[in-house]
């Protein structure tokens, strides 16, 4: 089996018939190079969904932190450590033996190692908890060391980036080096590691990169009683949204028209910061003191897209999602004026209608592009809602893990469902 | 066993090795350590990995901080047994000996503050989070935190004791 990168295996797939053409290769090496890189069959779909797998990884750990923070007191300590280490050992052993053993689900085999180099770092908090110890520079460091020993040992990129992740944290802790403790440096981390991703194992670890500068930007701009809202501050959070891997997804996504493609995008970057509570009541307030001038400044761009859509959706090829476009802005254009409650509702429909809408096309298609960007859309939408919201964390880790578990289910159902549709037919 | 097989079995086992080396690092307080109770003040915060904690600050840091005259660095506090919790006695840079009804806690000074490594917190449930504050503020008495100090010198908090209730092992 090849290395990771799409890039490379489509670049390969391109080239070796022209290669074959001008008689570089013999058609023997060509079958032996296809063959060897899993160019066109399973294993390159395997390959792909590994992207969507890791999401699901991510949110399960996201499940289990809570969990661990939830500190149930029904266990004696000893127990619960054991629980966690029998969990770490079961997952990586299942995913070595789904991707090396097996060998017919290396993408999901590869999620399930990187998920247990999630849990070691869940349960290096469990082994603190015990000891009741402060989170340290030293903890950070092991948790870097455990992933790097994972990522040499199985070739995994995910879990290269978590032991240089892991490392940048130690680095910029409070015992780590004075320059590392700007509140850029996550940003900056991130952005090595989007950009690593995207030039060397462009599929996984872009993924990674661009949930994690969501969740970083999720967590700063969702923070409550933190959010100093301001003209700059309510044009910041959607920008910065607008740059990070949501709005990268949707941007993959085909959606046939230029501006189609645009108008969606805005649309669901501005619902995706009305759906946080205290941006929806300072948008919706601000338009009852300063009606026409905060309206402009915070919802005009949705009021250019409904009139776009308008003039467009009666010639426009995608007619369908171009008129519920243009209701969905009108909608949030004028729920703005009403109440913060209002807005968040509306905000959250043009989500679920986006992610319904790109589910049913990838469906109907087979297309993976509208399937990963609804599952990133979603995922973001949910992740972001239960870090805003307090609530308790056993509710809050069971419904990370149930939606972790939903992803590993909707990416194993669609590719299974699309393999049979084009390989059987 | 094929290499990888053998590389991958490898990196499960450092795994483990690192998360049995914070407990194997402590075990002589975990084992046989001293009962040390000393008075404290929490407040409680939250850590996103590791969930809700006290922070725990004592008396006798407040003590030896008064006696520090400028000194930065790791040193080491000198408690004696009293009730109901324990009495600063004196400083020490370098690990001192101690008497039958004493005690030598691992500490830091920095800027005139002392803090004792690796007793800063008590982590707790979600429960009780609110339970805690207002046993606090009900409490007539400082509260008090067990804590288990090892004859190497690594300590282990045990338990807050916030009048007749009792948080933690």
């Amino acid at each position: 089996m090849g290395p990771l990168s799409w890039s490379f295996r489509r670049g390969l797939a391109q080239a070796l018939p022209e290669w074959e053409e001008e008689g570089l290769i013999t058609p023997a090496s060509a079958a032996r190079l296809r063959a060897r890189y899993g160019l066109g069959g399973e294993e390159e779909a395997e390959q792909a969904n590994f992207a969507v797998y890791l999401l699901g990884a991510l949110l399960i750990f996201a499940g289990l932190a809570s969990f661990v923070a939830w500190n149930w007191a029904a266990l004696p300590p000893a127990v619960k450590v054991a629980l966690g280490v029998v969990a770490m050992v079961g997952t990586e052993g299942l995913g070595f033996w789904l991707a090396f053993i097996d060998g017919r689900r290396p993408g999901l085999g590869q999620a399930f190692i990187v998920l247990g180099a999630l849990m070691f770092g869940a349960n290096l908090s469990l082994v603190g908890q015990f000891l009741n110890l402060a989170p340290s520079m030293w903890g950070f460091v092991t948790w870097s060391i455990a992933s790097a020993g994972l990522a040499w040992a199985v070739r995994s990129v995910p879990c290269a980036a978590l032991a240089a992740t892991t490392l940048f944290i130690a680095l910029g802790g409070d015992e780590g080096f004075v320059l590392a403790r700007s509140p850029l440096f996550e940003h900056l981390a991130w952005l090595l590691v989007l950009g690593w991703g995207r030039w060397w194992r462009s599929g996984a670890l872009s993924v990674t990169g661009l949930v994690g500068g969501a969740a970083l930007l999720t967590i700063a701009a969702g923070r409550t009683g933190g959010l100093d809202l301001d003209f700059g501050g309510a044009v910041q959070v959607p920008l910065a949204f607008a740059v990070t891997g949501l709005g990268l997804s949707l941007r993959m996504s085909e959606e046939g028209q230029g501006v189609l493609r645009v108008a969606w995008t805005v649309l669901v970057v501005w619902a995706f910061a009305c759906g946080f509570g205290v941006v929806a009541d300072e948008v919706a307030s601000g338009n009852r003191d300063l009606p026409l001038l905060n309206f402009l400044l915070t919802m005009g761009p949705p009021v250019l897209v409904g009139v776009a859509l308008g003039l467009g959706a009666p010639s426009n090829q995608q007619s369908i999602e171009a008129w519920v476009g243009m209701v969905i802005a009108v909608l949030l254009s004028g729920a703005a004026f009403t109440a913060g409650w209002a807005l968040w509702v509306v905000a959250h429909i043009c989500l679920a209608a986006r992610v319904l809408w790109d589910l049913r096309r990838s469906l109907r298609t087979l297309d993976r592009r509208p399937f990963w960007s609804a599952m990133v859309l979603a995922a973001s939408v949910i992740v972001a809602r239960f870090l805003e919201v307090e609530v308790g964390l056993l509710f809050k880790s069971a419904a990370f893990i149930a939606s972790g578990l939903g992803v590993l289910v909707a990416g194993y159902v669609f590719e299974t469902q699309r393999r049979r549709a084009i390989y059987d037919a | 066993m094929t290499p990888k097989q053998v590389s991958f079995a490898g990196a499960v086992g450092l795994q483990l090795a690192l998360l049995a080396a914070a407990p194997l690092t402590r075990i002589d307080a975990l084992t046989a350590g001293t009962l040390v109770t000393l008075e404290t003040a929490p407040v409680d915060p939250y850590d996103p990995l590791a969930g809700y904690y006290v922070t725990l600050g004592y008396a006798v840091e407040r003590e030896a901080g008064r006696a520090l005259d400028g000194y930065e660095g790791r040193l080491w506090l000198v408690v004696a047994a009293d009730t109901p919790g324990w009495r600063y006695r004196r400083w020490s840079e370098t690990r001192p000996s101690v008497g039958p009804d004493e005690a030598a806690l691992p500490a830091v000074a920095r800027s005139s503050r002392v803090r004792i490594e690796a007793a800063s917190r008590l982590y707790i449930s979600e429960s009780v989070r609110f339970e805690i504050d207002e046993a606090m503020r009900a409490a007539k008495a400082p509260p008090l935190v067990d804590l288990s100090v090892g004859r190497l010198g690594s300590v282990i908090v045990r338990r807050l004791r916030v009048g007749r209730r009792v948080y933690g092992q």
